[in-house]
């Protein structure tokens, strides 16, 4: 019937390309070579250790009010003790537990609803993009604070999971738009369509098929939704909106100001809970540096050299291939 | 030809897309008025240049869009609006290769991650393994060993739509449509990718829709080629019968632009001076080729050019050609190339 | 074109190395060729084989992780590797320009067509009145044929052969010597593709710049071309006269397979045929010629060094059977 014909041999020789290895996301293997990484993700790491070990290292508990009051950091109390006399490194250890147990919880939250209302949308179309896009943008005007302001005054006893909830179902909206508007740019691509003929669900599509072509903008999203939650929590319990009986970085902050540490000059009370925020913060803003330099061509710091060192690397190529 | 029995067909598919131009609403149509035919294991070329509405249509055809007007029917059964449920049961049995080889598959999978789901979704009662092996196989991925492990970046264009039409037989097809499969390809590779997909219809007795903006590489595959401008069809032949005796103004311009011929001046198109969007508005009455056809008259401008018989299974829409103004002795092929 | 003035481009040894995440590619490999005023010179070969960073690397254009490596290049006896950012701004413009496969990487999509115009003469000829440079642009459009209303468009309102014919209005604004076109019809339609191509032979002949014309396709090549290079995994594989590509000659085998891949009109039929297996893998290259596995006519010796160019008639053919094949030739020819 159709009049093709063959060359001289027929198929084709892939023996002739040598075998190629690659991790399948080049970008993770050139984060691990990342300093910036390194540092960003040891911090993290650290803290997610004492909030799990948090029971065996406390040494004592965070609530007693046995020891001496304000005293300085020792042997005995490494980071001092409170006005009311509790142990500063025990609140810090059992306070990194329920701030990291609050933030990684929202931050869960808000990512699920940033997926469905943000990413769901986006790979279905039509109306329901439609509603939803205008549903994300009215609560992206909204000013956050505020909101949660009123919502945990509203719901009088909050405590860690109802903290989580405020703080999970305010704070998805930007970061629905983000992944809304990459959902929308990968949607239409030829194997996202490819795999919906093969009969895939939407959300084997979403999950299997778009997410992982994002995965660096959804970790990232991911630890900006962490920072956010921390910060958010820290602000509430800062304000006395939170539970106040519940030790963690903001009520030790609350705690302090309103006991007058800064009038007795104690610094160890004070000092513990705002530095572990701003040490936190650093290792995710850190972490996202690195992430924006391996996956942002842009940003990425050209892989080669100058001109003369790949001419270098020639000559050294060229001896080995003997040419 | 032979005759076929008939598996797909249409009958005025119309498709209408809305778009917003700042504050109004502007309706074009891609495809309009579409009614054609296709049989079991044939290869039919659709040909037309980028904004004809070609695409348009094989998605329709494939599922992929749902038409606004007309019918479409399968095997007998009316599938022009299907449920989501029987959507996915429709594409076990029409699937798609698209043109853009790059993005053809998911950059983060391996060849036999990108292949697993399809596979085990349809080798019911069969070893998927051996499946996949079998489909490399049949479609020239080898070593089969060593392509599995590679990931899209690692294979040549070539191999990458291999791996494509792969996952489009996986559901054992009886219907592909091939959206200009090999126009992002090296000429060197396109001949192989089409030979593939023709003997894919001797191998598996499957129909093939083949769209292209390339009359020559239609004419080598296909039996039948439709032509179609400006949403419209406008020619049907037998691919042999469209090389001698190619009747529409626009399908003998193609065949002049893909043999390299000088142009006669009276055959040259008039430069496209109105915007071409205006032949898809549906306001516009005439036969879409008006503005460009060096043989347009008053009338072509007026009302669409209805089918015309000129030989056994060739039609045309074209007034010309009714009037008998445009006659046998088109400069189709007049002469042949060195 | 017999011209025996200076060459307008010259390029000397040339290698091309990059580096990318598999290891160092070497995209040219030791590429010497001239192009004489007012010639076309085609250069043709499958993605991956270098021509295109041949054509970044005349510009001075190339990428941050790649180099020329080793060699020369020179635009009007200018050594381009020689000049300083200011001056090669400068240079690109008025001495060589280039036409991209979209038309998209020159044009702004911000800005309207004439906005552009203009702004390529602000820079560049700043002494040019106001009028002078209106004179000019309509000038220009009309030698590309697009009407003049569309100096008020944005990019994304032509279409694609539009686009493109306000590419090579906009590469020829300054009357460069030379023109690097790379794939500058590839993205377009039969038709469209016919008549850009045309429109490049029609200019070229009125203005007589120099043409190096990049392409995968031998069709556009030795249609527009007065001389041919073919290229396979970066080297030159083949050179001589475009009548070579169009009438019976002795070929490299590639090249015979690039001809052969061609559709060709038999009674009422195209034929095609391909070359089969997978174009090179730059980063892993093998020993010898780099075409023999999927060389019809390779032999144990062909894995030993890579053939060098030797002449055959009117051209040149890197092959290691380059006697046999001009032999063949005569036979059938």
């Amino acid at each position: 019937m159709a009049n093709v014909t063959h060359g001289a041999s027929a198929g084709p020789s892939a023996a002739a390309n040598p075998p190629m290895r690659h991790t399948q996301l080049a970008w993770v293997r050139r984060l691990g070579k990342n300093r910036k990484a390194r540092v960003g993700l040891g911090i993290f790491a650290a803290f997610v250790l004492i909030a799990v070990l948090a029971p065996a290292i406390a040494r004592y508990n965070p609530g007693s009010t046995n020891f001496p009051p304000l005293a300085p950091p020792s042997a005995q109390h490494w980071f001092g003790t409170t006005g009311l006399g509790q142990d500063v490194y025990a609140q810090f250890v059992w306070g990194t537990r329920s701030s990291l147990l609050v933030g990684f919880g929202a931050s869960v939250i808000s990512t699920v609803l940033a997926v469905v209302i943000g990413m769901y949308p986006a790979y279905r179309g039509g109306w329901l993009d439609n509603v939803m896009a205008t549903f994300t943008n009215i609560f992206l005007v909204i000013p956050g604070l505020p909101l949660m302001i009123v919502a945990a005054a509203y719901v009088h006893q909050s405590n860690t999971l109802t903290l989580m909830l405020i703080i999970g179902l305010t704070g998805w909206a930007g970061r629905a738009r983000v992944l809304r508007s990459q959902t929308l740019t990968l949607a239409h691509r030829e194997f996202v369509w490819a795999a919906r003929l093969t009969g895939a669900s939407d959300w084997r599509v979403l999950v299997r098929e778009i997410l992982p072509n994002m995965l660096s903008l959804f970790v990232a999203s991911l630890m900006y939704g962490i920072l956010g939650a921390i910060l958010a929590e820290a602000g509430l319990e800062f304000l006395g909106l939170g539970n106040l009986t519940q030790v963690s970085w903001g009520s030790m902050l609350y705690w302090a100001s309103n006991g007058g540490a800064e009038l007795n000059g104690a610094w160890w009370w004070l000092l513990p809970g705002g530095l572990a925020i701003a040490l936190f913060g650093t290792s995710l803003a850190l972490m996202n540096f690195a992430l924006d330099e391996v996956t942002n061509p842009r940003l990425r710091q050209p892989a080669s050299r100058s001109g003369e060192r790949l001419a270098r690397a020639w000559q050294v190529m060229k001896g080995d291939i003997g040419q | 030809m032979d005759e076929r029995a008939e598996l797909l067909k249409t009958s005025g598919l119309t498709v209408r897309f809305f778009q917003a131009q700042g504050l109004r609403r502007t309706t074009v149509v891609p495809v309009n008025q579409v009614s054609l035919s296709i049989g079991a294991g044939e290869i039919l070329g659709l040909v037309g240049e980028s904004g004809s509405g070609k695409t348009t249509l094989g998605r329709t055809l494939a599922g992929m869009i749902v038409a606004s007007q007309g019918r479409l029917w399968f095997n007998g059964r009316d599938v022009t609006r299907l449920g989501r449920r029987a959507l996915r049961q429709y594409w076990t049995e029409v699937q798609m290769i698209f043109q853009d080889v790059y993005n053809a598959l998911n950059p983060v999978y391996t060849v036999e991650q990108q292949l697993s789901f399809p596979i085990s979704r349809h080798a019911v009662g069969k070893d998927p393994d051996q499946e996949l092996e079998r489909l490399l196989h049949l479609t020239g991925l080898t070593p089969s060993s060593l392509i599995r492990r590679r990931l899209p970046h690692e294979l040549s264009g070539g191999q990458r739509q291999r791996v494509a039409i792969v996952r489009a037989l996986a559901s054992r097809p009886r219907l592909l449509v091939a959206d200009e499969p090999v126009s992002m390809l090296d000429v060197s590779l396109r001949a192989e990718i089409l030979q593939l997909l023709a003997d894919l219809r001797q191998a598996l007795g499957l129909s093939l829709v083949y769209i292209t903006h390339d009359l020559p590489s239609a004419i080598a595959i296909c039996d039948r080629i439709i032509v179609m401008y400006g949403g419209r069809l406008i020619e049907s032949a037998p691919a042999g019968d469209l090389v001698k005796t190619a009747r529409h103004p626009y399908t003998a311009r193609l065949l002049l632009a893909a043999t390299f011929d000088a142009m006669s001046a009276e055959s040259r198109p008039k430069p496209d001076r109105q915007a071409s969007g205006s032949i898809l508005q549906p306001s516009y009455r005439g036969c879409p080729y008006a503005p460009r056809c060096p043989a347009v008259t008053d009338i072509c401008v007026e009302t669409v050019p209805d089918w015309i018989h000129v030989d056994d299974g060739h039609v045309v829409a074209c007034h010309a050609v009714a009037s008998g103004r445009l006659g046998a002795g088109l400069p189709a092929r007049e002469k042949s190339p060195g | 074109m017999t011209d025996t003035t200076k060459p307008v481009l010259t390029v000397d040894h040339a290698t091309v190395v990059y580096e990318s995440d598999d290891g160092l590619a070497c995209a040219v490999n030791d590429i010497s060729f001239t192009v004489a005023p007012g010639q076309i010179l085609g250069i043709v070969g499958e993605s991956g084989c270098g021509k295109s960073t041949l054509a970044y690397a005349i510009m001075h254009l190339l990428p941050a992780n790649a180099a020329l490596v080793e060699g020369k290049i020179q635009v009007q006896g200018v050594n381009v590797y020689r000049l300083t950012e200011d001056e090669l701004r400068r240079f690109r413009w008025q001495h060589v320009s280039m036409v991209f496969q979209s038309a998209l990487v020159t044009l702004n999509p911000v800005l309207t067509v004439g906005h552009q115009f203009r702004e390529i003469f602000r820079i560049h000829a700043p002494a040019l009145s106001r009028g002078a440079v209106g004179e000019r642009i309509e000038e220009l459009l009309e030698l590309v044929r697009i009407h003049p209303q569309h100096l008020r468009s944005y990019p994304h309102e032509l279409s694609g052969g539009m686009r493109q014919r306000i590419a090579i209005a906009m590469a020829i604004a300054l009357d460069p010597d030379l023109v690097i076109m790379d794939e500058p019809t590839t993205a377009l339609d039969a038709v469209v593709q016919r008549e850009i191509l045309e429109e490049i032979r029609r200019i070229q002949a009125i203005k007589h710049f120099a043409v190096v014309f990049i392409s995968h396709d031998l069709r556009l090549i030795r249609y527009i071309s007065s001389a041919v290079m073919v290229m396979y995994a970066g080297r030159a594989v083949e050179t001589g006269s475009a009548d070579r590509f169009l009438h019976p000659a002795a070929h490299h085998p590639y090249t015979r397979g690039l001809l052969d891949s061609l559709p060709e009109w038999n009674v009422d039929r195209f034929q095609m045929r391909g070359i089969p297996g997978s174009p090179p893998d730059l980063a892993h290259p093998i020993s010898g010629c780099a075409f023999r596995p999927r060389c019809p006519i390779a032999r144990s010796e062909c894995s030993l060094a890579p053939p060098t160019l030797r002449d055959v008639g009117a051209g040149k053919i890197a092959c290691i059977d380059v006697q046999s094949l001009a032999k063949g030739n005569e036979a059938h020819g």
